[in-house]
């Protein structure tokens, strides 16, 4: 259960790295997002990371929460991958 | 000189990555397997039911030990840890002659009686097998594994380079494009887990680093033994008085360590002279119970029980080692993180599987006769069937002999894994004597029917059923058996797709050969 938190989060920043992408904002938005807007997409992807990482240090202190943080990264961006393809395959 | 670099790397990627490949799959598969080693003994020993008390346990082993070898020398017992429910004893007889290790070991339940039912090597033979293999000697097994593991690290970091946009393409997967699917495939299960597999390479040659590297302790201590005794606590053991004295209640002195350690279980005991007024007592704290793998031990007088000696691993470099044989390992893992861990390692052995089948997809299309590949080519694309669908079908098979040897056969434990060698085998003949790309959706059909004959033989054959484990909460058997359905379903799916893909480049043969006949 300790993951799910977490586990979300992740998969909410791997979405705004994805938008941040040019290849991936047509699946997301339907269209191609200005410059200004991406990089906010990319910004907040990697600030939600940091969330993340946050919350595992915070919960089971900085070494098992680093590690438990890449094995949630990892699984949320499989999930993020999983949705992508998903959706570009409908 | 960029694009130097990049196809040097390329080169150095592709030929590290197909020498070590077959090898270092049934690695990545076996040692994701030992993730859930605990578990998956507990499948194969249906009959031992119920957790395990570690201060029972060890009450239990020694009424075991007192009653079968009471003036040994030595008795070394390894307690079950939160997920396992048996213990396993060994002992040295008293007597000059060194016995035969079957003889001199048992496995017990937590009040002591032998287990006999089944016998087995459990998931800890898939561990073993991970960086022992089997059939050869271990220690020339171990140099191969880590000159696989080393080219793993050679590949991986090239890998980096060479397929430059990993990170460009992070979220592209994009199926039903031959070759550029695969490379996808790639591409995504490496960058993914990128940290976990450099990970998992790097600390798995750490947990050998010693034995591929002794020179460091060669030039420093008279021996390996005089090293392990100076840093890790092991205390010499003094000679027996003569005088018989029963021993000291031992779950009195696994509570008192277990204290000592704030809580933490006590994994592995070992008591010198037991029943002699000079017995000692030495445990060490269980690798589960915190990162390091390596821990703190305590010592106690056999004779009366008393706490003599403590020991903490200290010093910069065994913690360091400590910890990274921790990590790789991951006994600390609870269940998220363990299913994180198994998750990636899954991820691994796909990554390893899409490179090798990547090598052929990628030369096929620049044979000059792909109806007839040359001798390279073949013996590549056989041995990726074999490596990869003949190793599935041998899992499933030792996991299928485990419930369907007869209970009485003599070395049935063995018997077992002969099971999932021969299967291996068959797979791999198949593969050689079929058409590449019938051979490949066959033998993939084969691992889906095993991993899915798996909870019915189980059902058939025991009371402990899917549908009997989800009805009474037990997840162990539970998943267990669903993780096997759902390996079912990815090798059918993966059958159903090398099918299709046969078809179309039958589809795709026929007019490009008309083609060439007419010009």
């Amino acid at each position: 259960m300790i993951h799910l938190l977490p586990l979300a989060i992740a998969i909410a920043a791997f979405v705004a790295l994805a938008v941040s992408m040019k290849r991936h904002q047509r699946d997301f938005v339907g269209r191609l997002l200005p410059e200004p807007q991406a990089r906010l997409a990319r910004v907040t992807g990697w600030l939600l990371l940091g969330v993340v990482w946050a919350i595992d240090a915070a919960l089971l202190g900085p070494a098992m929460g680093t590690l438990v943080w890449i094995g949630e990264a990892s699984m949320g961006a499989w999930l993020t991958v999983a949705a992508i393809t998903w959706k570009a395959a409908r | 000189m960029k694009d130097g670099l990049r196809q040097s790397m390329a080169l150095l990627h592709t030929w590290s990555g197909l020498l070590i490949g077959w090898l270092l799959f049934a690695m990545f598969a076996t040692g994701t397997a030992a993730y859930f080693q605990d578990e998956i003994t507990r499948w194969m020993q249906p009959e031992v039911t119920g957790p395990a008390d570690p201060a029972a346990s060890a009450q239990g082993a020694v009424r075991f030990l007192n009653t079968v070898a009471p003036d040994a020398k030595s008795w070394y017992i390894s307690l079950p840890n939160s997920r396992a429910a048996t213990t396993q004893v060994y002992w040295q007889p008293g007597g000059e002659r060194p016995a035969k290790r079957g003889e001199t070991s048992a496995l017990l339940d937590q009040s002591g009686h032998e287990i006999t039912t089944r016998e087995t090597r459990g998931g800890f033979f898939l561990y073993r097998f991970h960086f022992d293999l089997h059939y050869m000697p271990v220690l020339w097994a171990r140099y191969l594994v880590g000159i696989a593991a080393m080219f793993m690290l050679v590949a991986i970091l090239s890998g980096v380079i060479t397929h430059k946009k990993i990170f460009a393409d992070f979220f592209m997967l994009r199926f039903g494009k031959g070759q550029r699917s695969w490379l996808d495939a790639h591409n995504v299960t490496a960058v993914l887990a990128l940290p976990f597999h450099l990970m998992i390479t790097f600390t798995g040659l750490v947990t050998l680093a010693v034995m591929y590297m002794p020179w460091g302790i060669a030039a420093n201590y008279a021996s390996q033994d005089t090293f392990y005794e100076t840093f890790l606590g092991r205390s010499e053991t003094a000679e027996a008085s003569g005088k018989t004295v029963p021993l000291a209640d031992l779950g009195t002195m696994v509570r008192t360590a277990s204290a000592q350690w704030q809580g933490r279980r006590v994994g592995y005991i070992s008591i010198s002279n037991p029943n002699d007024a000079a017995a000692q007592v030495d445990m060490s704290r269980a690798p589960e119970a915190a990162f390091g793998a390596r821990g703190e031990s305590v010592t106690f007088a056999g004779a009366t029980g008393r706490m003599t000696g403590a020991h903490d691993a200290t010093g910069a470099a065994l913690a360091t080692e400590s910890v990274m044989i921790g990590l790789h390992t991951g006994r600390f893992a609870r269940w998220g993180l363990r299913w994180l861990y198994f998750l990636s390692g899954i991820g691994g052995t796909i990554m390893v599987g899409s490179g090798l089948v990547l090598w052929t997809v990628k030369r096929r299309a620049r044979l000059p006769d792909p109806a007839r590949p040359h001798f390279g080519f073949l013996l590549v694309e056989r041995l990726n069937i074999a490596a990869i669908a003949g190793l599935a079908t041998g899992i499933a098979a030792y996991f299928l002999a485990n419930r369907l040897l007869p209970l009485e056969m003599a070395d049935r434990a063995e018997r077992e894994i002969d099971c999932m060698f021969l299967a291996w085998l068959a797979v791999g003949l198949w593969g050689m004597v079929r058409p590449a790309a019938r051979a490949w959706a066959e033998t993939l059909a084969l691992a889906g029917a095993c991993f899915a004959a798996i909870p019915v033989v189980n059902a058939l054959t025991t009371g402990r059923g899917l549908v009997p484990s989800l009805l009474a909460g037990d997840w162990t058997f539970a998943g267990f058996d669903l993780v096997m359905l759902a390996l079912a379903a990815g090798f059918v799916l993966a059958s159903a797709k090398a099918a299709k893909a046969r078809a179309r480049v039958g589809n795709r043969r026929a007019p490009s050969a008309r083609r060439a006949a007419s010009s």
